[in-house]
């Protein structure tokens, strides 16, 4: 009786471990092709994306964990191709600032050269030798003002300086941008109209910023004609204080609001005046470098107006404390 | 390479003689990374545009073709997922929910997903958008500049690669407006995102990339902005 429940007992606990052992490996084996295949799933998404293939074979839109990692992957591969072609693009820009440099610096130059040939001429006049050289000395300036702006430009390009946007009060950014001003709105009688509120504390690279606001001033003087008014005005947003600056100048066409920021593009109207092309460019590029931005209204024949948005510095700080 | 391409797009309502033609034959690309602006009068027909482009409805003709992938070709619960994962959405009326707090709008989108969060960068949205100190407050305490940038947030949050954005300025105040237009071009930028954004306001059309001009559910106007 005693040995027949012993028996009994061992006999049913080898089957019990028994089929339990049977389970839990079939459990196990399951688990394991699953866990192969979707390993195997994985490796064959990946295949795909290197194949360039991920648009046909990638399923992205279903609730398993192998379409998110899919997903995943084509976003990896999104974001990667940018990057390549983000690189591409600037490449092609760097090809085309160079023709376009070359182009600027052509004409200067092939004048210079021709009235040196005629100013070193020994039959002409004094008189006629003393107006070579004023063009020389007019063609001489245009060359450095072009190779100054484009010094600006390339270091700004190739970002050797780097913006370093810090607290600045608008007091300063108006100071350094309007001392530099001042003098040509006087030759040409034009009043400066400042309405801001110079407590602002803002968020940008001072150095850059005064130079981004100069060049809008400095459009706003050159376009403008004698004895018109330009206005400034700042208005604190919450996040951004916008700065405005107006003129009555010669104004933008609608049509070309849009190719205004555009390196070396200038409209034919403004042919008479003295410029390259690069002033709102750089500005816009300066901008977005610190995150502020640049609205253009173009108001033809009542002047233009001007907005460059700047980060409150205060609601920065509150808001990263 | 156009991440969001329309082809030939239309939606009719009703059967003739009394058809409506919302859209009518809209065809157009999106580069990666652009800003585009979508302008029109009422009734022009955009809006109807950013539900197609969104697949929030259906097109009676054409295709709209998302990373290389056509909605048309999606069932309505993968049509849900493509969503959730790939498009942001802004509102005009912001459209949070009310019983949950800031925050919990913010990963709504994410953790439906079944997903953590990815707190770095949320961590990063919510610093930029300027909203930090708002976490735990309920939306209906929130002004509506303040509303608005939470519901920007929540359409950054699953790192989408569009953002759509229907007259997102639409309740504001000008002087708000200026700074929520601002934030949605700086995020875009810093987050590597294509943002489409419907409106009837120039003013607003003029920061863009690329502004396209509809009327009469056809585009009629598109070209490169400031």
């Amino acid at each position: 009786m005693d040995q027949r429940a012993i028996l009994f007992i061992t006999v049913s606990a080898i089957v019990f471990f028994g089929l339990l052992g049977a389970v839990s490996a079939g459990i196990w084996l399951h688990m394991r092709r699953k866990y192969i295949s979707f390993a195997e799933e994985t490796c064959r998404s990946i295949d795909a994306v290197l194949n360039g293939r991920s648009a046909e074979e990638l399923d992205m839109d279903e609730d398993t964990l192998l379409s998110k990692v899919q997903m995943k992957l084509k976003r990896l591969e999104e974001i990667t191709a940018a990057a390549a072609r983000k690189s591409e693009a600037r490449e092609q820009e760097v090809q085309e600032i160079i023709s376009d440099l070359s182009h600027q610096l052509k004409t200067p130059v092939a004048n210079i050269i021709m009235y040196c040939d005629t100013a070193m001429n020994p039959v002409i006049t004094e008189e006629e030798r003393a107006k070579c050289m004023a063009v020389l000395k007019n063609q001489v300036g245009k060359l450095d003002f072009l190779v100054q702006a484009m010094i600006r430009m390339s270091r700004l390009e190739q970002n050797i300086i780097s913006l370093h946007p810090d607290t600045v009060p608008l007091r300063n950014l108006l100071d350094r941008a309007l001392q530099s001003i001042r003098g040509k709105a006087a030759e040409k009688k034009i009043s400066l109209e400042i309405l801001c509120d110079e407590d602002v504390i803002l968020l940008c690279d001072e150095k850059w910023t005064a130079e981004a606001l100069f060049n809008v001033l400095d459009n706003a003087i050159k376009y403008s004609p004698f004895g018109s008014r330009v206005a400034v005005r700042c208005e604190r947003l919450e996040i951004y204080t916008k700065i405005e600056i107006k003129d009555e100048g010669i104004g933008i066409s609608p049509e070309h609001a849009a190719d205004v920021c555009k390196r070396f593009f200038r409209e034919e109207k403004a042919a008479k005046t003295e410029g390259v092309g690069i002033g709102l460019y750089l500005t816009r590029e300066i901008l977005e470098k610190e995150n502020g931005y640049l609205k253009i209204s173009p108001r033809e024949r009542a002047g233009t107006a001007v907005s460059v948005y700047l980060l409150n510095a205060e609601e920065f700080m509150n808001a990263s404390k | 390479m156009s991440i969001l391409v329309t082809e030939n797009l239309k939606k009719y309502y009703g059967t003739e003689p009394n058809i409506v033609r919302a859209l009518d034959g809209v065809s157009l690309s999106v580069e990666e990374g652009e800003f585009v602006a979508v302008v029109g009068t009422s009734g022009s027909g955009k809006s109807t545009l950013l539900n197609m482009m969104g697949g929030l409805d259906k097109p009676t003709e054409g295709e709209v073709i998302i990373a290389g992938k056509k909605l048309s070709g999606l069932n309505d619960e993968r049509l849900t997922i493509f969503r959730r994962r790939r498009i942001g959405f802004v509102f005009q009326n912001y459209n949070l929910v009310p019983i949950l707090n800031v925050y919990e709008n913010i990963i709504l989108p994410v953790s439906l997903d079944g997903e953590r969060p990815d707190e770095e960068y949320i961590r990063q949205i919510i610093r930029l958008l300027g909203i930090r100190d708002k976490l735990m407050d309920m939306p209906n305490n929130l002004s509506g500049g303040q509303q608005q940038r939470v519901a920007i947030a929540r359409a950054l949050a699953a790192k989408p690669a569009i953002l759509l954005c229907d007259e997102p300025t639409g309740n504001l105040d000008s002087k708000t407006s200026q700074d929520v237009l601002g934030l949605i071009r700086m995020s875009s930028r810093q987050f590597n995102q294509t943002v489409i954004m419907i409106t009837h306001n120039e003013e607003i059309a003029q920061t863009a990339d690329r502004i396209i001009r509809i009327e009469d559910g056809k585009i009629t106007e598109s070209r490169w902005g400031a």
